[in-house]
């Protein structure tokens, strides 16, 4: 509501009246102006149409005096207007005493375009956006904002996280309209990080009331703060945000108080989360037992131990003991829970409409599947609106605190690999340290992952944030505003990672020789940004021209530091204090960031008739992270569009919408560290000769580095039948992202491994198509099918030679793998011309030779050769789906409503790493497997058969090489979200001073399917949640 | 007219200043032209080539009593390799291990990235002013020259494990080199061109020249100290002569 204050006053036309001779007696019109709950509206104008010069205002009271006398209008119009209300006009007909109810101007949201600098009329806008309001946003998900977006733009998506499955602490990645940035590429990943969120090519920013915050506070934030969200997608939307704005922007605008007597409104919101392990196929002790022996890990010669005969024949008997004995240990469950999280949210507001207050409380607890891991967040907040004659202050402040805690138990593939017929209890009940060996070829130390469990170690952070927004309006004269708005936010962080002395983790571990052990690694961090945004803004009408338009300044000013500190030694995993601490591993060290933006930006909308639409806008921006000659960049959008609806032609007709419209622009992003254009040393502090200390350079950096560019291009129509109860929009885009900006690989004789530069171009071309059908619309019945479809074609462009530099290394790397590495079963994306940049990379495969067994491969230039190589690598298919979107319906009948949304995706290709890691390429002897691993194996010369034969793997066994046999069509389908809800009718409500009950059942992620049958949620497993909701209002 | 000269001026005022405000230096790492701003900041480079010089991975262990030495078995292969594989291989010649790729590489990239930090004090000192200097001149002249010789020294070490003996690059029949190694003589990302062998010492010997200039002139040592340096004292023994020798004798 932040930006609702100054539009849609509709215009006062200034009509000279004729001229009629001069009324003689005395008339004053007097009376009393109140809102819709009674309150008395003090500060309304109020005047008669043509003369603003004799205006008078109301008092505290809301009542009013206006003379009439001396207007020439028998019955002049009288006009009451207020900032925030519907303007009224009462044509006065001798009655002297004229009470007014004003409404608030609620449908301002509905009718605009909210771009985060301006409300520009929907009518008349050429961008391309996809506008989201509050109850919308609820049904798809009560607790995860950015999930739920998916169901509302077919190109606004989460990229998959097969590892992190639904673990709390993993902060979703995302993109609109496809990938367009290579960020940190495979082998650079950093172990530790979950997503990679920081400086990553392909987020959108995220605007929350004039001001970017993180993409982890849009996660955190309580989906009940918001009233709308807006997805800014093509140039002519996003160009006021210039450098920032190639992948989007996404503004969100927060709740505002609306005033009026006290409200108080709670929600709770209940959720049963519980673990989806339907993708997991995994074998119980017998079957995992027969399969080593069909394997032949107990023929002596076929394990490769030909005089072990009896060793090999005890080993057998010792694992059928156990499992004769009854032990089928479920090791998958052991780690999970199911969960009941709850959300609570508390809302109060109320006051006049000069003076406004709003009080937000919420806590979330969300616990997750696996044990131990969770992400709890606190928050509050205070609005403040003050509004003045022609003045309207706000004030936004906000705290918001979220403690995350990971699991104990560790990686869920350890519980994945476990041998069903392991015991992991020890006779007193307490978790054994190492599991039996049962064998020298079992190793004589086999980790218990439950073991780790067991101790006090922990990983946990937790992050404070501090926010205060606020922001004037004066609305100068009639259509010109001037805005002045401030940000402040303050962050703190700690995170803590402790080992137990006791625990296998630590680098030294406890044992005769060392006695001391157990680490504690700390990072705290801090941060604090500006925000300053100062700008001009005109909207108006002329008869048939329509003008909104804004020019202003944004100075953005953010710094961050943080502190690295290693403890080591304690006494014990409950002494975990730093004071406990042996000593400090290393001296703690810091890193230090700073980095600064000044944009100068210009907009203007203008419309002919509503008909003819024109969009200009630029943007000429500044940036700390570049080098002096580079520093400055200009944006920059226009736009054309064409009502033919609103031709006169049509008036009569079903068509109520049909808009072409067309906008190419150049918008730009900043994705890399603050310092990467600077050559910087560093201080060698450890030996100093007598001259002084010494330094060294430690990054090369490049003083050319230019802007990464984006150009736009976005055509499309939208089409309404019988006032919107059809309602389609089509879109084409092309995007061609140029001077794309990356660390590149260089020749180490440069005296540097790594480098920041412009390495390329990447395209993104697609077609996006929403629709929307009213089936139903009775006076109590109301049935609305949604579904939309998009398509997106990614190709890298240009490649320099860095990048190639980068696929050597890939090749290298990839040869190194000594045949029995885990790695070496994984495909590493390469990065060519004319390829996608999710593309997946292997040999070619014609199957198994069914004369030998072994695989056949095809080299680049078609020969038949049964090594691989990773030179001889090409392209086996992208991720990329062929199209992709979201279908459900909306059905409300009475009370009662139902909504449904499925998220589809088609066309596209995944390497199933289950078959190459689960299935061949498993050491069966040491690992549990997929069942699959008995079907359709190679035994026999002559055999047709799609896996290579079984290898007992007492000695590892040899990976399968990324290959094209286990690539698959993947086409999936998910049932996202499903919200059924029931209103209980007001007239029961008031005996108990209640005016809103609402009840809600709902399900997220009930059930997904796809063509490809592999294991989902490696390290954290998927879930499946069912929520209960129950919002008061008072 | 005078209005579109005040808002042209306001404009130019307004984006200079926004420049500065747009210029950071971060606070935990010395950006380089802050540290050629003073004479001391060359002094500092020059001491971090120097510390750099005497790291492990070049004359603190790998060229005296490390590889090199395994290389010429100076030790009892067996017995003083006994607990390090790592220089067991090295002495058997065998490159292709983990740990002897690492000391490898550790040799190649430490003496390039002295290159490279010798070659950012050279860059920026020889359009530098002495006045920058508390000794002037002669203190930018010896870290100059200094500078010089280090860069020179440092493609020695490359030469010397790299690439094959002068007299073991030799021409094929068009009377064609083959190359081996780059020399660089630029602060750069780009990749400097490859050259023969008789072309690096070359250019080694023209950069050795170079310093001698610049340093020999200001040397601190006294004649007889320069003298000792020469390689008939080495070779002959013979005692001081005041009329000998010359700065040139040294080389």
């Amino acid at each position: 509501m932040s930006f609702a204050l100054l539009t849609e006053q509709p215009a006062r036309a200034f009509i000279p009246e004729p001229s009629v001779a001069a009324q003689p007696s005395k008339v004053v019109v007097t009376g009393r102006v109140t809102d819709r709950q009674g309150e008395p509206v003090p500060g309304v104008t109020v005047y008669v149409k043509g003369n603003t010069a004799k205006g008078t205002m109301t008092d505290e009271k809301g009542r009013y005096n206006l003379d009439i006398t001396s207007e020439s209008s028998k019955k002049p119009v009288i006009i009451f207007s207020c900032i925030g209300m519907d303007t009224q006009e009462i044509t006065f007909n001798g009655k002297t005493v004229i009470d007014v109810v004003m409404d608030e101007s609620a449908s301002e949201l509905e009718n605009s375009v909210v771009t985060g600098y301006a409300n520009i009329r929907k009518e008349s806008f050429t961008g391309n956006t996809v506008s989201v309001s509050k109850e919308e946003l609820l049904k798809a998900s009560k607790t995860n904002v950015i999930k739920a977006l998916q169901s509302f733009d077919p190109s606004f998506r989460i990229k998959e996280n097969n590892l992190n499955g639904s673990d709390p602490n993993a902060v979703p990645e995302l993109y609109i309209r496809g990938e367009s940035g290579v960020g940190t590429k495979e082998l650079d990943v950093d172990e530790f990080s979950k997503a990679n969120l920081e400086n990553n090519p392909n987020l959108p920013i995220f605007i929350l009331d004039g001001f970017e915050i993180t993409a982890q506070k849009l996660y955190d934030m309580d989906p009940d703060r918001i009233e709308n969200i807006t997805i800014l997608k093509d140039a002519a939307a996003t160009a006021l945000y210039g450098s920032r704005a190639s992948n989007g922007v996404v503004v969100i605008t927060s709740v505002a108080p609306s005033p009026g007597k006290l409200k108080i409104s709670y929600k709770f919101v209940g959720t049963v989360e519980a673990p989806d392990l339907s993708d997991y196929n995994l074998m119980n002790a017998e079957e995992k037992l027969q399969t080593e022996l069909l394997a032949g890990c107990y023929d002596p010669v076929k394990a490769g131990v030909p005089s072990d005969v009896v060793e090999r024949l005890t080993e057998y008997n010792a694992k059928l003991q156990n499992v004769r004995k009854g032990v089928d240990t479920y090791w998958m469950a052991k780690p999970l829970r199911s969960v009941f999280n709850h959300k609570h949210s508390l809302y109060i507001d109320g006051g006049s409409s000069a003076f406004r207050f709003g009080v937000d409380l919420q806590y979330t607890n969300q616990d997750g599947v696996m044990k131990g891991s969770k992400r709890d967040r606190m928050g509050a907040g205070v609005y403040l609106q003050y509004v003045y004659k022609q003045l309207s202050i706000k004030n936004y402040t906000s705290f918001l605190q979220t403690d995350s805690r990971e699991s104990p138990y560790g990686s869920f593939s350890d519980y994945t690999k476990a041998q069903p017929y392991d015991e992991y209890l020890d006779e007193y009940g307490n978790y054994l340290e190492t599991l039996r060996s049962w064998s020298i070829y079992s190793g004589s130390v086999r980790a218990n992952p439950l073991y780790e469990a067991g101790l006090d170690s922990y990983q946990k952070s937790r992050s404070q944030e501090f926010i205060n927004n606020l922001s004037i309006n004066w609305y100068i004269i009639d259509g010109l505003r001037l805005s002045g708005q401030v940000s402040v936010t303050k962050g703190i962080s700690s995170s803590d990672r402790f080992y137990d002395p006791r625990s296998k983790k630590n680098s030294q571990i406890l044992d005769l020789s060392n006695p001391s052990s157990g680490t504690l690694y700390t990072t705290s961090g801090d941060r604090l940004s500006w925000n300053v945004n100062a700008y001009l803004s005109y909207n108006k009408s002329f008869g048939n021209h329509n003008i909104n338009g804004q020019a202003g300044v944004n100075v953005i000013d953010s710094s961050s530091e943080s502190i690295n500190t290693t403890y080591f030694g304690f006494p014990s995993g409950k002494f975990d204090s730093i004071n406990y601490a042996q000593e400090l591993n290393g001296k703690p060290t810091s890193s230090e960031s700073t980095s600064r933006t000044i944009g100068f930006l210009a907009g203007v909308n203008y419309s002919y008739k509503d008909i003819y639409l024109l969009d200009a806008s630029c943007r000429f921006d500044g940036n700390s992270a570049f080098g002096k000659d580079n520093r400055f960049a200009p944006f920059w959008a226009a736009g054309a569009g064409l009502n033919i609806h609103n031709y006169a032609f049509f008036k009569s007709t079903p068509l109520t919408l049909l808009r072409l419209r067309v906008t190419y622009g150049r918008t730009g992003k900043i994705n890399f560290p603050a310092y990467a254009a600077l050559t910087t040393y560093q201080v060698n502090t450890e030996e100093w000769y007598k001259t002084g200390y010494g330094v060294t350079i430690m990054s090369l950096g490049n003083r050319n580095l230019r802007w990464e560019i984006t150009d736009q291009l976005d055509t499309g129509f939208e089409l309404g039948l019988w006032k919107n109860r059809i309602y389609a929009k089509f879109s084409y885009y092309s995007k061609l992202t140029k001077d794309l900006i990356n660390d590149v690989t260089i020749p180490s004789s440069t005296g540097f491994t790594s480098f920041r530069d412009n390495i390329g171009e990447v395209t993104n071309k697609g077609v996006e198509l929403n629709m929307r059908v009213e089936a139903i619309r009775t006076s109590d019945m109301i049935l609305t099918l949604q579904g939309s479809l998009a398509h997106n074609k990614n190709r890298l462009r240009k490649v320099a030679e860095s990048l190639e530099e980068y696929n050597k290394r890939v090749q290298d790397t990839m040869a190194s793998y000594g045949n029995k590495d885990e790695n070496a079963a994984k495909p590493f994306t390469q990065y060519v011309e004319g390829v996608s940049l999710n593309s997946i990379w292997g040999m070619k495969s014609l199957g198994i030779d069914p004369a030998t067994g072994q695989e056949i491969y095809l080299t680049k230039d078609g020969k038949l050769t049964d090594t691989w190589t990773a030179s001889e690598q090409q392209v086996l298919g992208e991720t990329d789906p062929k199209v992709q979107g979201y279908f459900g319906f909306n059905f409300q009948w009475k009370n009662f409503t139902v909504y449904t949304s499925f998220l589809y995706e088609a066309g596209g290709y995944r390497y199933n790493q289950t078959l190459a890691t689960k299935v061949e390429g498993v050491s069966i002897y040491q690992s549990n497997v997929d069942r699959r691993v008995l079907t359709d194996r190679w035994t026999t010369p002559g055999q047709v058969a799609s896996f290579k034969a079984m290898e007992p793997g007492i000695y590892g066994v040899t990976s399968t090489r990324p290959t094209s046999r286990f690539v698959q069509k993947y086409n999936a389908l998910s049932f996202s979200s499903l919200t059924i809800g029931y209103s209980i009718d007001r007239k029961y409500l008031k005996k108990a001073h209640m005016n809103m009950l609402r009840i809600e059942l709902g399900t997220n992620d009930l059930f997904h399917v796809s063509s490809v049958k592999q294991e989902r949620g490696l390290s954290y497993p998927y879930s499946r949640s069912f929520n209960l909701s129950v919002q008061i209002g008072f | 007219m005078k209005k579109y000269i005040f808002v042209l001026v306001t404009a130019v005022l307004t984006l200079a200043s926004c420049n500065k405000w747009l210029d950071i230096q971060p606070a935990n790492t010395i950006n380089e032209d802050d540290l050629f701003e003073t004479g001391d900041g060359y002094r500092n480079a020059l001491n971090g080539v120097y510390l750099q010089l005497a790291s492990s991975s070049l004359f603190g262990r790998e060229l005296t009593y490390g590889m090199t030495e395994a290389l010429a078995h100076t030790h009892e292969v067996d017995l003083a390799y006994k607990n390090n594989l790592t220089y067991k291989d090295i002495a058997n010649y065998t490159y292709t291990t983990d740990g002897t790729k690492s000391i490898i590489s550790g040799i190649w990239t430490t003496a390039y990235n002295i290159i490279a930090n010798c070659n950012n004090i050279i860059g920026h000192i020889a359009d530098d002013s002495p006045e920058k200097f508390s000794e002037g001149e002669k203190e930018r002249s010896l870290i100059y020259g200094e500078a010089m010789a280090v860069r020179a020294l440092c493609h020695f070490i490359i030469l010397q494990y790299f690439a094959p003996a002068p007299q073991d690059n030799i021409a094929d029949e068009d009377g064609n080199y083959s190359v081996y190694l780059p020399y660089y003589d630029k602060f750069s990302k780009e990749i400097a061109e490859y050259i023969d062998v008789p072309a690096f010492i070359g250019r080694i010997e023209e950069d050795l020249k170079a310093a001698r200039e610049l340093v020999a002139v200001y040397d601190l040592a006294d004649a007889l100290n320069i003298y000792r340096l020469t390689t008939k004292y080495r070779v002959t023994g013979r005692t001081f002569n005041s009329s000998y020798p010359q700065s040139s004798d040294i080389f």
